[in-house]
């Protein structure tokens, strides 16, 4: 059982219930900054840490959650785990490997302990690289973007808090006036 | 002799056209059995993902590697997902055979209301542009029908499914019997009147779709949920799990047996008559026979087709109701090739509230009044106007605070259009029967041979071409033309192989839906289709298979069968 899981029965136990974020909280106050305080399925602990940090430069916290408050790596994790073929988990993890290799070389650090700004520049390098690369399979950076992106805006905490989710929104209305500060209808449809 | 294995009808097949010769019959008093070689599905209690979030599904919606490896086939269909996958058959559990340069998807749901539970709801009527085509064309044989034959059928069926839509008087789509209309969105309608202003015979109308815009028959009106394929707990859609099977029940009259796999059809050369069905229990695998005054096939296409080239006989030695030979042959299915984007400026302050189960429709305007140069028949669009969603940033570069915020607002409009071109009927495109390669009930599996050829290819390019054209004449910029040769089957409208026709030689079913062999033996699913019009064609299935039930029972009553 994970450290997340046993925190959570024992909330139960106590005859209370803790939410995810309740839960990170109290866990990342155990844990020296950095360590990962969850078990992934495919990645290794460094390649999850690795994971987190870019999914934190994709979406980073601003006035609504980063990729990690909602538990993206595990998601990515997750999802290379049981989703991909072994081909693209391999070109995953080599990605991975060659960001960290690149970061190194244009920083002089691990992407990890690279500043925004640094990160952000090894992660344009390679979109950039990626438009014009021919042959097939998706480039690296391109994978972790959608599923970061996926595992952002499908996790219940954005959907509820942040977009507009209307599961059942009973009539249709078919051109209506946005207000400019709208953000985007969701519903219980996947992409 | 009454005893529990003899009915008045047996129906095989609980799907789209086994639903309606259920009601039908129960509702004319015939103790009907309808098998159904799936499992049980009741209506709401056996839509297990019909409510849940996309957090709610642990991949979020994406089949896993596990859903790809039992459905190498069935996943690559646009409604199949996390939410929707267990509708799907096990392709290796089922499997068929093709020549390798001739790949066909066929797509199935086996359970109680078979792919009734997964389809699009479109519902277009047919017009003598169509039912006249192949006598006009000299390609197949003329169907034994015309429009004023089953007009009084799709208004019966369209008045009990429920279908929203718009009355436009559009000979070449005649209007149906329609609850209130879905609305367009604003990129919608400014698509529709430049297109209308520009072209006098071009008409863009919304979806006519079988969601209720209004309660209707004891169901509720839809939610606009757009979570059709997930089985509604509305009961907003039209079904046979929603709709016809209760119907069925209701009469005291139905017995439904699911895990019924249907292997052959009894016949007895003596009377010449069908005497019933032998099954393979699905749990057992046990045989049983089954005995019935006039039976109805709506097994779906293929699995019609497949029962009756399975049922030999001495008299029969190439399958039941095939002394023409023709059984297998002429198997079409629409053409869905080519879609068209474009990206649409302004509209900035507008959006829509609510997710629409339902598209527009152009109907067919090529070869009505004018003579295309390079193929005959037509086609017609789906398709829709949208904002984009936060799943733009995918292939959209940028990261960062900004990059996350920008996408949590609606992005710019686009509009798409997609293409449902008609497929000739050829003698080629054929299924027959495989005894090398068995399923999993010992059953011979099917070889299925077909292609698109030489006219589907030629209508591609006029798709594209007035697609375009269209979105241009709307504003529309970056026009993005994809063609992409689908593999025939992957429209999920296969029909034909049993064709309805004037002469027993060339044709199985009669204009009744009847055998021409085999007078109380009844085809009404899509083997029944002499041409394929570009249509959705389900609605047509209804109609003919009400029309049937209506003429199997009075000649039933008359003592003809």
């Amino acid at each position: 059982m994970d450290r997340r899981e046993a925190i959570k029965r024992t909330s139960l136990l106590l005859g209370g219930a803790l939410s995810a974020s309740a839960i990170t909280g109290i866990m990342q106050g155990c844990q020296p900054t950095g360590a990962l305080d969850w078990e992934p399925v495919f990645l290794s602990s460094e390649e999850a840490s690795l994971v987190a940090s870019i999914a934190d430069c994709i979406l980073p916290a601003t006035d609504t959650p980063s990729a990690t408050d909602v538990f993206v790596p595990e998601f990515i994790d997750l999802m290379l785990q049981e989703v991909y073929s072994s081909a693209e988990q391999n070109h995953f993890t080599t990605g991975l490997k060659a960001l960290e290799k690149k970061s190194q070389e244009q920083n002089q650090k691990p992407f990890g302990k690279s500043s925004i700004t640094e990160q952000t520049a090894v992660l344009t390098d390679l979109e950039t690289a990626a438009a014009s690369q021919t042959g097939s399979g998706k480039p690296f950076i391109h994978m972790i973007k959608e599923l970061t992106l996926l595992g952002y805006f499908t996790s219940d905490k954005i959907m509820q808090e942040v977009l507009s989710y209307n599961p059942v929104p009973g009539q249709y209305e078919g051109c209506v006036d946005m207000e400019p500060d709208a953000v985007v209808s969701v519903d219980n449809n996947v992409f | 002799m009454q005893d529990n294995n003899t009915f008045d009808a047996i129906v095989v097949g609980s799907g789209i056209t086994g639903g309606w010769a259920a009601k039908e019959l129960t509702e004319k008093g015939l103790k009907t059995l309808v098998l159904e070689r799936g499992r049980q599905v009741e209506h709401v209690k056996d839509y297990p993902t019909a409510n849940d979030a996309p957090w709610q599904f642990p991949h979020r919606g994406r089949a896993t590697a596990e859903d790809k490896k039992n459905h190498p086939i069935q996943h690559k269909v646009y409604a199949f997902n996390e939410g929707t996958r267990h509708w799907w058959v096990n392709d290796n559990d089922h499997p068929y055979t093709t020549p390798e340069d001739k790949p066909f998807a066929w797509i199935r749901g086996y359970h109680v209301g078979g792919r009734s539970i997964m389809w699009g709801r479109q519902c277009y009527r047919w017009s003598d542009y169509d039912f006249e085509a192949n006598l006009k064309d000299g390609v197949g044989v003329d169907w034994p029908i015309r429009y004023k034959d089953i007009e009084p059928w799709y208004d019966y069926v369209e008045q009990f499914v429920g279908i929203s839509g718009q009355a436009e008087g559009i000979p070449q789509l005649p209007d149906g019997k329609f609850l209130p209309p879905m609305e367009m969105n604003c990129v919608e309608k400014h698509v529709k009147s430049a297109i209308e202003g520009k072209w006098g015979n071009r008409k863009m109308t919304i979806g006519r779709v079988a969601n209720l815009t209004r309660a209707h028959n004891g169901r509720t009106p839809c939610q606009h949920r757009n979570l059709c394929y997930r089985g509604c707990p509305y009961g907003a859609y039209f079904s046979s799990n929603s709709a016809t099977l209760p119907a069925a029940a209701a009469t005291g009259n139905l017995t439904l047996r699911p895990d019924s796999v249907v292997e052959s059809i009894l016949y007895d050369k003596e009377t010449r008559r069908a005497t019933g069905v032998r099954i393979i229990d699905g749990n057992t695998g046990q045989d049983i026979e089954y005995r019935a005054k006039v039976i109805f096939l709506c097994a779906s296409t293929l699995g019609s087709t497949g029962i009756l080239l399975n049922s030999t006989s001495n008299e029969f030695p190439d399958g039941l109701a095939n002394s023409s030979g023709v059984l297998g042959q002429n198997l079409m299915d629409h053409d869905y090739s080519v879609r068209v984007s474009a990206e649409m400026e302004g509209f900035n302050d507008k959006y829509y509230n609510g997710a629409r189960p339902n598209g527009i429709y152009i109907p067919r305007f090529r070869n009505i009044e004018d003579k295309h140069p390079d193929f005959i028949r037509g086609y017609g669009f789906q398709g829709g106007g949208s904002r984009s969603s936060w799943n733009s940033g995918m292939s959209q570069p940028g990261f960062g605070g900004d990059f996350k915020d920008n996408l949590t607002k609606p992005g710019p409009w686009s509009m798409r259009l997609i293409g449902f071109g008609e497929c000739l009927p050829y003698s080629d495109n054929a299924v027959t029967l495989n005894k090398d390669v068995l399923d999993k009930h010992g059953l011979p599996t099917l070889k299925i041979s077909a292609a698109f050829k030489e006219n589907e290819k030629a209508m591609r390019d006029d798709i594209a071409t007035t697609a375009s054209e269209m979105l241009e004449a709307a504003g529309g910029k970056n026009i993005n033309v994809q063609v992409q040769p689908a593999t025939i089957g992957f429209c999920i409208h296969e029909m034909g192989t049993a064709r309805m026709g004037r002469d027993p030689k060339t044709s199985v079913l009669n204009k009744w839906n009847q055998a021409h062999d085999v007078d109380n033996l009844f085809v009404t699913d899509g083997a029944c289709m002499t041409s394929s019009a570009c249509q959705n064609p389900s609605i047509t299935y209804m109609a003919l298979t009400a029309r049937a039930v209506d003429y199997a029972v009075k000649e039933l009553k008359k003592g003809n069968l």
